[in-house]
């Protein structure tokens, strides 16, 4: 496990979503100091939530993506042939990374986000305190997304161009579907449990926000667990080049 | 066994490195020789039969010990081209569950001529450089045993006598090495033994000495003599009842029934011809190899 912190240290695709992360942060603050924090966690939904949900997916498909694209997993089996050790340690790195930048950057939008609103209304710990845990959520279920794509298609760009295609296309098909098939897509399933925990009464289109049910879990555990499983037996499966 | 798309790669393979030797793998392209390394370090699945290595079952019971005990640089040096040379190193270190000080980063990068070079990005290295640095993972953690495949492929003169110097080093620090190599001149010089597959089978085995007297036989006596006595030489060896074929740049090969080569340097000198030079005239590998695994029925392209 200690050689994916390594990774994450020397290359530069983490670095560079993370440059991006605090760029959109000093904008989200700028932007406070200027129109104010808008309603409940809206400054720090827009200015953390989006861009650590796009990193997410990024980081998600880069931690298992970077060893297709380097052609480097061979070397890293010769250090430690066992496949499923290697998918759990960068599960486990990517989960903490995920929901640790997740977690900070918005914990601390709360006092630098507050200073930027000063003279105007302050920002609403509670919701943003929601808000927060209903991203980590979020970015978990991208990050894995990313991860599954990933090992599926042994390639970084393939990863992150079959889960936008995942979550743009396919996802929205599905989500479209009659006959009660429509309740089996992930994203309004994901997009439920999120507006729940973030105590939304609308969703982003405006709609009322339903009451979250078992079988949203359920779908987007589902979803995860087949994509990540079809993956993971890809690369038990596959000779290594 | 391996086989890749109905045809057999492997079959019934035995291979063994005594310890502390360099051992060569040759075989022609298409011989299984990539393949068995990658089955022996569990990167490529046999369909049937067992591998071990280092006395483990491939994906048995002390597989991963016996994988952490041995350095691999498998088709040139696979490295995280945005990483510095130490980081790549460091990487594989931590992936071994080393620390760098455990791993001995700075005296393999010291060993690998890299230690001037250790911040510079993988990308940015030289090819030979990636291969000085692809050897020093390799060797991180004391292996037991090192697996090079094609260790000198795409270096200049210069750059194989450095990677080749590097190798034949490393039995002195009880290192036992496998190289895998096409160019053969190569293997002659830097390994002990040799083992010659063809098509999947093993087709000859031993040290590099055997290797080269089992083909090739008793190649006689090369002789040098001036470019005016060569025609002279000639017909006295050939007059004494030895087998004269003359060779380029005015040497004489002989064969022949004689003890030893002092015996074509008294019948010369007795006509008052003095060689210059007088050699055994040992086969090459180049000729065992292709004695071993040329096909005579393969159709002439």
């Amino acid at each position: 496990m200690r050689a994916e912190f390594w990774k994450i240290r020397s290359m530069p695709t983490p670095m560079w979503c993370l440059v991006a992360l605090l760029i959109c942060f000093v904008l989200g603050f700028a932007s406070v100091l200027h129109w104010g924090p808008g309603e409940g966690s809206d400054a720090a939904d827009l200015a953390v939530g989006l861009p650590t949900m796009i990193a997410s997916i990024v980081f998600g498909v880069w931690i298992f993506g970077v060893e297709f694209g380097q052609k480097t997993l061979r070397q890293v089996l010769t250090a430690d042939p066992r496949r499923g050790r290697l998918i759990l340690n960068k599960l486990v790195v990517m989960v903490v990374f995920v929901a640790g930048i997740t977690a900070l950057l918005y914990l601390l939008s709360f006092p630098l986000y507050n200073l930027a609103s000063t003279g105007q209304e302050s920002i609403d710990a509670d919701a943003l305190a929601r808000a927060g845990l209903a991203a980590v959520i979020l970015n978990l279920a991208y990050a894995l997304l990313g991860f599954a794509f990933a090992l599926i298609t042994a390639s970084m760009a393939g990863g992150i161009t079959m889960a936008l295609v995942f979550i743009f296309v396919i996802d929205t098909v599905v989500s479209i579907l009659p006959w009660g098939l429509d309740d089996y897509a992930m994203g309004p399933a994901l997009g439920s449990i999120a507006d729940n925990v973030a105590g939304h009464q609308t969703d982003f289109v405006g709609d009322a926000v339903s009451q979250v049910s078992t079988q949203d879990y359920v779908v987007v555990i589902v979803w995860l667990v087949v994509l990540i499983g079809l993956g993971s037996l890809r690369l038990f499966r596959s000779e290594v080049k | 066994m391996q086989e890749v798309r109905k045809t057999q790669a492997l079959s019934d393979l035995s291979l063994s490195v005594p310890e502390g030797s360099v051992c060569g793998l040759l075989g022609p392209n298409g011989s299984g020789k990539t393949t068995a390394i990658r089955i022996l370090l569990g990167l490529t699945r046999a369909n049937s039969g067992n591998a071990e290595l280092l006395g483990a079952k491939v994906g048995g019971h002390g597989f991963t010990n016996a994988v952490r005990q041995t350095g691999s640089l498998i088709e040139g040096p696979a490295l995280y081209g945005r990483a510095t040379a130490r980081q790549n190193m460091v990487i594989q270190a931590r992936a071994r569950g080393l620390s760098s000080e455990e791993a001995g980063i700075d005296r393999l990068l010291k060993l690998g001529g890299l230690s001037d070079r250790a911040d510079t990005n993988a990308r940015g290295c030289s090819l030979v450089m990636r291969q000085r640095l692809g050897l020093a993972i390799a060797l991180i953690g004391n292996p037991k045993m090192v697996i090079l495949d094609e260790p000198t492929n795409g270096l200049d003169p210069s750059g194989i006598v450095e990677i080749r110097g590097l190798i034949k080093s490393l039995p002195q620090s009880g290192v036992t090495v496998l190289v895998s190599s096409h160019l053969l001149s190569e293997v002659q010089l830097m390994c002990d033994r040799a083992t010659i597959i063809n098509h999947g089978s093993v087709v000859a085995d031993g040290t590099m000495e055997e290797i080269l007297q089992r083909a090739g036989g008793d190649g006689g006596y090369v002789i040098r003599v001036t470019p005016d006595e060569v025609n002279k030489a000639y017909a006295i060896l050939s007059e004494v009842g030895l087998t004269v074929y003359q060779m380029p740049g005015g040497e004489l090969s002989v064969q022949g029934p004689m003890d030893d080569g002092s015996q074509i340097n008294l019948v010369l000198a007795d006509s008052g011809i003095y060689v210059s030079e007088l050699r055994r005239n040992l086969p090459d590998l180049e000729r065992v190899f292709m004695s071993l695994t040329h096909d005579p029925n393969a159709p002439v392209t």
